[in-house]
């Protein structure tokens, strides 16, 4: 008898627990936006270059709130000024590989000739293991913290395409699209002004969680060693630089993979809320 | 019709009260429904959407959805409690005493086995079914499989399913839909319930498969005496079907009366002007006679009688008070307040 | 003589099954097998079938949705093959389609009053988005609608609601045909008996025709002049609505009526007419396609597919023994 009440607190606690979540999520977002910003503008570049090596691997202390790595560099300095890196980095990798994806996407589900070709050029960078991909092109272009973006926009746009052309293949099929056309209404209209708006929510509701992605590949390349190098600073070679000294000194990769963390779990809460709103309303 | 066999009525809907949890808020579903079948008897339970009629008999074996809770009243099957059981006991009910058959069996039959392992797997379940000796426990494991696959067969045969002795390797995706509801109604028949409740299940078939399932459950009715509850909302199957009929409106039944007695003399204002509405073949081209508005939401329904905003009798209390049920002759009651009555 | 509004000549349609890039074709969904019928302007013509039979698709094909395998369609004595561009949106506008499925027929992201508004300036109906909002208010409103629902989206309006609102949506481009795919299917009795009684009047007063497609016998006798009944993607049987209704000669028309349940339970049971199930379009039977299901089945009706022949005036039935079935059944 309980059983039905208590199906239904739940759910209500679960909407109102996903909106709080999601504030707190942007709200988070927003301060790490912020952090990173004002440490761009008030932290000099010069810190990457403050080598002292007598001060290498420091406890965090009143000096070094998160105390210093391996070069003797203050380890705060250096995540906060990664902080504009890595968001600008991750963001626009993911937001470029959007663009591509769901631009080629569309394209594959609206022109029937250029379905296959399509599908068969993602399969081909599908079938290479991204950090692989990311690799070979990495090593070609060189190992700048612009030319691992590229490779990582290379490594992240089939799934949008394949998304965005399985959401417009089924849409297609959809009554209302039949019934404007009967309406008069023109294919190109009727892409622009039906079908996009239709399926692009859902592709887009995954962005927020591969920025995480994006942020924890950064690392993986610099772990094995195709990383821009320490004298860039990215939380991701950070924590791969941090992690030969993880018993000595965990700081090196607890505060580095904290921000990856932090920035990563925030999004999907945001991400999450969004991609909710957006669509159960369209479910009758 | 077959005479009345004596015992406790097979299913006893008392007072029946439900909300369901709409929006954040506790919204009233059901009001009050009673209801009762006797063995053998079969009961149209008449509404459109939205009038609660699926919902009432959702209620019986215990598959009401979440967001669903009983306020008041009882639920008897063969005399026993129903309602506050546990969910093992409620599954118990649904394996042995009531049947559930629902409107679309394609999603109810399951793609990846046979028609004949899924009436098969009922007597697996419940292996007493296939021995009348009382032994069933002694059988081995292979005679049970035997005698399982050989009472599918049987059921098939029950349900007029032509060669079941082919059907019954089949695969559900190879069977018609009219086939497929037989099936279902096969393994609904198999467990020997008291009570088969059937909800709009001939709603998604065409209509010559229609009279096919109609004709069956005829004839299954006289065959193996049959208790049935029978939800639809086309009067047509309930005049061709039902012994007797209830007419829900809004969460209330608003009439209930001998199948002959609704159709020739309906009392309640929405019972007439339901069967008014309804186009038949007979004589000249119809006129349309529809009822205007439409069924209130749940979520803000008229005070007073629901039905009151669209009754061509509104009188004085209609808009005030909720009517109570009146007796208007043995066996045929209403709630209206032309009729008087009280609960 | 007036030409028919509508006029459709052996019209087919066949979709392949199986095929692609490498694909062998397998088979053949004969769809539409040869179908032909006349609509005279101002009538009501019904379209009656079970499911697999081909309506929808003869639906589809009438509003050069799907192109036809072969066959002719003229509307106003004019052929509709290989309309373009403006031709082929005044064809648009003076042909409409209501469908089965009234939520999926609407965009869900599009409020109603731009689900309304967007036909009007595509077919070029109406200029000016103030003139159309005022034609979008009216259609609402002739439909017995609250102007308020104009600002809503599909997924909050009530079903009857929706069905409404595309009815309102191809009157208001103000067609002169008007196909309506299984109106009510969807649609409690009330319902229904409002929405035809609405659009029995509307015909009158707006000058339309319609075309109604049902597998709901009782519906179409109800508005239909005349009507065809089809079975795997042929007609059976041809005849004004009172002639099918009260004589039918084809075996299947009689099984399809006997098929209603009378709201009387007083009324004869008869048994079912028709054996088996609904075959598909895939396999279509040799002979006479229904023999298979036919009670009255003799060794010509194997043999050979009777035409559809004039019997009686203006009745006109494919059978190789017109009648059987009343005559059987008394």
């Amino acid at each position: 008898m309980a059983a039905p009440l208590v199906a239904r607190l739940y759910e209500v606690a679960g909407q109102l627990r996903q909106a709080r979540l999601a504030a707190a999520g942007g709200l988070v977002f927003l301060a790490i936006l912020a952090t990173g910003l004002a440490a761009s503008a008030l932290i000099p570049a010069s810190v990457v270059r403050d080598v002292k090596f007598a001060a290498k691997l420091a406890p965090p202390s009143a000096a070094h709130w998160f105390g210093t790595d391996d070069f003797g560099r203050d380890l705060f300095s250096l995540v906060l000024l990664a902080t504009h890196l890595d968001l600008r980095a991750a963001l626009t990798v993911v937001s470029a590989a959007l663009v591509i994806g769901v631009g080629l996407g569309a394209l594959a589900g609206f022109v029937k000739g250029l379905d296959e070709p399509l599908m068969r050029i993602t399969d081909v960078f599908l079938s290479i293991p991204s950090l692989v991909l990311a690799m070979a092109i990495a090593s070609v272009l060189g190992r700048s913290l612009e030319n691992l973006s590229l490779a990582l926009v290379f490594v992240s746009w089939p799934i949008y395409c394949r998304l965005m052309r399985g959401q417009v293949l089924s849409e297609k099929e959809k009554p209302y699209v039949r019934a404007l056309r009967s309406l008069g209404v023109g294919r190109v209209r009727m892409i622009v002004r039906h079908i996009i708006p239709n399926t692009v929510f859902p592709v887009i509701a995954r962005a927020p969680a591969d920025v995480g992605l994006i942020l924890i590949t950064l690392a993986a390349l610099s772990y094995i060693g195709f990383g821009p190098g320490p004298y860039v600073p990215e939380w991701g070679s950070l924590v791969a630089a941090g992690q030969a000294y993880i018993f000595q000194a965990p700081w090196l990769v607890l505060f580095p993979g904290g921000a990856i963390f932090l920035t990563s779990l925030s999004l999907n809460l945001v991400g999450d809320w969004a991609r909710d709103v957006f669509d159960p309303r369209l479910r009758s | 019709m077959s005479p009345r066999a004596p015992g406790p009525p097979v299913l006893e809907v008392e007072e029946l009260s439900l909300e369901l949890g709409i929006r954040g808020r506790w919204v009233q579903a059901l009001d009050r429904v009673n209801l009762r079948i006797e063995r053998g008897e079969a009961l149209g339970l008449v509404g459109e959407s939205g009038s609660g009629k699926s919902l009432t008999a959702l209620s019986v074996p215990g598959l009401l959805p979440a967001n669903a809770r009983v306020t008041n009243g009882a639920i008897r099957v063969m005399g026993e409690h129903v309602l506050g059981r546990s969910e093992r006991e409620l599954a118990s009910l649904r394996a042995r005493s009531v049947a559930f058959v629902f409107q679309n069996p394609t999603t109810y039959l399951n793609p990846v086995l046979t028609v004949g392992r899924q009436i098969a797997e009922i007597f697996e379940r419940s292996p007493e079914l296939l021995d009348t000796t009382g032994r069933a426990a002694a059988l081995s494991r292979l005679e049970r499989r035997r005698r399982a696959r050989h009472k599918s067969i049987e059921y098939l045969r029950l349900v007029r399913i032509p060669d079941p002795d082919r059907i019954v390797d089949q695969y559900p995706f190879a069977l018609s839909g009219g086939m497929q509801q037989r099936v279902v109604i096969a393994m609904a028949l198999a467990r020997r319930p008291h009570l088969v409740i059937a909800d709009e299940i001939t709603t998604a078939l065409d209509v010559t498969v229609q009279a096919q399932i109609l004709g069956l459950l005829a004839e299954l009715r006289r065959q193996i005496d049959m208790t049935l509850l029978l939800i639809t909302h086309d009067l047509g199957i309930v005049a061709q079907l039902a012994d007797r009929v209830a007419v829900m409106y809004s969460g209330r039944v608003v009439e209930s009366a001998d199948v002959r007695r609704l159709f020739r003399a309906p009392r309640h204002p929405y019972s007439r002007a339901l069967l008014l509405a309804v186009p038949t073949l007979h004589g000249d081209r119809t006129v349309f006679r529809p009822i205007p508005g439409s069924m209130p939401a749940i979520t803000d329904p008229p005070g007073g009688c629901r039905f009151h905003p669209r009754c061509p009798e509104v009188f004085g209390p209609c808009a005030a008070a909720r009517p109570g049920v009146a007796t208007v002759e043995d066996g045929h009651t209403v709630a209206c307040h032309l009729y008087g009555g009280e609960g | 003589m007036t030409v028919p509004l509508l006029e459709v000549q052996d019209l087919v349609k066949h979709f392949p099954v199986g095929g692609g890039l490498l694909a062998r074709r397998r088979g053949l969904v004969r769809a539409v097998d040869g179908v032909s019928f006349q609509v005279p302007a101002g009538r009501t013509f019904g379209l009656v079938g079970e499911s697999g039979c081909g309506k929808s698709t003869v639906a589809m094909l009438l509003l050069k949705l799907l192109e036809p395998t072969a066959g002719r369609i003229a509307f106003d004595g004019r052929d509709v093959a290989g309309a373009r561009g403006a031709a082929l949106r005044d064809f648009r506008r003076r042909v409409q389609i209501v469908f089965q499925d009234p939520y999926g027929s609407l965009d869900p992201r599009q409020t109603i009053v731009s689900a309304l508004t967007e036909p009007l300036s595509t077919l070029g109906v109406v200029a000016g988005r103030a003139r159309a909002v005022e034609r979008a208010r009216e259609s609402i409103a002739l439909m017995g609608l609250d102007p308020e629902v104009l600002g809503r989206l599909p997924h909050e309006l009530s079903g009857g609601q929706r069905q409404r609102i595309v009815i309102a949506r191809a009157l208001a481009v103000a067609p002169q045909l008007l196909v309506l795919d299984e109106p009510t299917a969807s649609v409690d009795v009330s319902l229904q008996a409002q929405i035809l009684s609405r659009l029995e009047e509307l015909k009158g007063a707006q000058g339309l025709t319609y075309l109604l497609i049902s597998h709901n016998l009782v519906v179409v006798r109800s508005m239909s002049d005349r009507v065809a009944v089809m079975y795997l993607g042929r007609l059976v049987e041809v005849a004004s609505a009172d002639e099918l209704f009260t004589t039918p000669l084809h075996p299947y028309a009689a099984a399809l009526i006997q098929a209603i349940p009378v709201p009387d339970p007083d009324a004869p049971r008869v048994a079912a007419l028709a054996r088996g199930d609904v075959p598909s379009p895939v396999r279509i039977p040799a002979g006479c396609r229904y023999h298979p299901r036919c009670p009255y089945a003799e060794r010509v009706c194997r043999d050979t597919e009777p035409p559809l022949a004039t019997v009686r005036p203006g009745h006109l039935a494919a059978c190789h023994f017109p009648g059987v079935a009343s005559r059987a059944t008394g």
